[in-house]
């Protein structure tokens, strides 16, 4: 199963399997012009 | 049209009730070890009860009744007195040669003048500061052992800068940050490399912990700092 984690400078700030969620929150601070925010897969 | 006015030295302060410096100095340690080692500023209530009881009472309450029964307090108070008090000395001893002196240090000058007596009306002021010091030891010795457990570290970088790690690491010190609301962790791993990382959450100073995180840069003092960390589960140092 999929874990996701979304970065923001460099620290967690979503930690979840579920990727909607994920791609939630990184959305929320791209719209906020947070340009250091990653999206990651991680496989476990 | 008349001014009364009272200069300061013609005020007359009625001389209180006389503590030894020897028992207000056990009186503040004590109060902090009450509180479970720690500075209670404001009243802390167990709200789960019912009706909610006080869980904690502030150390200035508290010190302020041991010095109405000393007889509430040992020979170890006393001796942790006198070692909060020659710690707290040397402390703004340094400070004011290095002329790092703050407005709370200026304060803790005037406790530290009063030698003999602390009376209750004309040393309010100083009896007011007192009961915060064995917190303010609490911290500033915990911070010797950091920089003391950081100093044994060895003069080596983990990995190469972009590197993705797992680490074993003892946490040595975990400061918040308001500006970031993050935790900013420095820690050591099991081969003796101290690391630095940002983290959301507080990690438990002394704590061992398995981590997976990209090595960000090298720094100077042979820190490794780390980026994007995550907690693996809890290590086995």
């Amino acid at each position: 199963m999929s874990k996701f984690i979304v970065w923001v400078g460099g620290v967690a700030d979503y930690e979840g399997n579920d990727l909607n969620q994920a791609k939630a929150v990184y959305k929320e601070w791209i719209a906020q012009n947070y340009d250091d925010v990653i999206l990651e897969e991680v496989l476990s | 049209m008349q001014y009364y006015n009272m200069s300061k030295s013609a005020r007359k302060v009625t001389p209180g009730i006389q503590y030894s410096a020897a028992l207000v100095w056990a009186a503040a340690v004590a109060a902090h070890r009450i509180n479970g080692n720690r500075y209670i500023k404001v009243t802390e209530w167990d709200t789960q009860a019912e009706p909610p009881v006080v869980k904690y009472r502030t150390n200035r309450e508290v010190f302020t009744e041991l010095l109405a029964n000393p007889d509430r307090l040992d020979a170890g108070d006393y001796q942790a007195g006198q070692e909060c008090l020659d710690w707290v000395r040397g402390d703004v001893t340094f400070k004011a040669l290095r002329g790092q002196l703050t407005d709370f240090d200026l304060s803790v000058q005037k406790v530290l003048a009063v030698e003999e007596n602390f009376d209750s009306n004309i040393d309010k002021l100083a009896l007011a500061v007192v009961p915060c010091l064995p917190a303010s030891q609490a911290r500033g010795l915990a911070r010797a052992e950091t920089d003391s457990r950081l100093r044994q570290t060895v003069n080596e970088h983990v990995s190469t800068v972009g590197a993705k790690v797992n680490l074993e690491v003892e946490v040595l010190k975990a400061n918040y940050s308001q500006n970031y609301n993050t935790w900013f962790v420095t820690a050591v791993d099991s081969q003796n490399r101290s690391v630095f990382f940002s983290y959301r959450a507080p990690l438990a100073t002394g704590s061992k912990v398995n981590i997976r995180g990209t090595v960000k840069a090298h720094r100077d003092n042979a820190t490794t700092q780390l980026n994007r960390v995550t907690i693996i589960n809890k290590g086995t140092l």
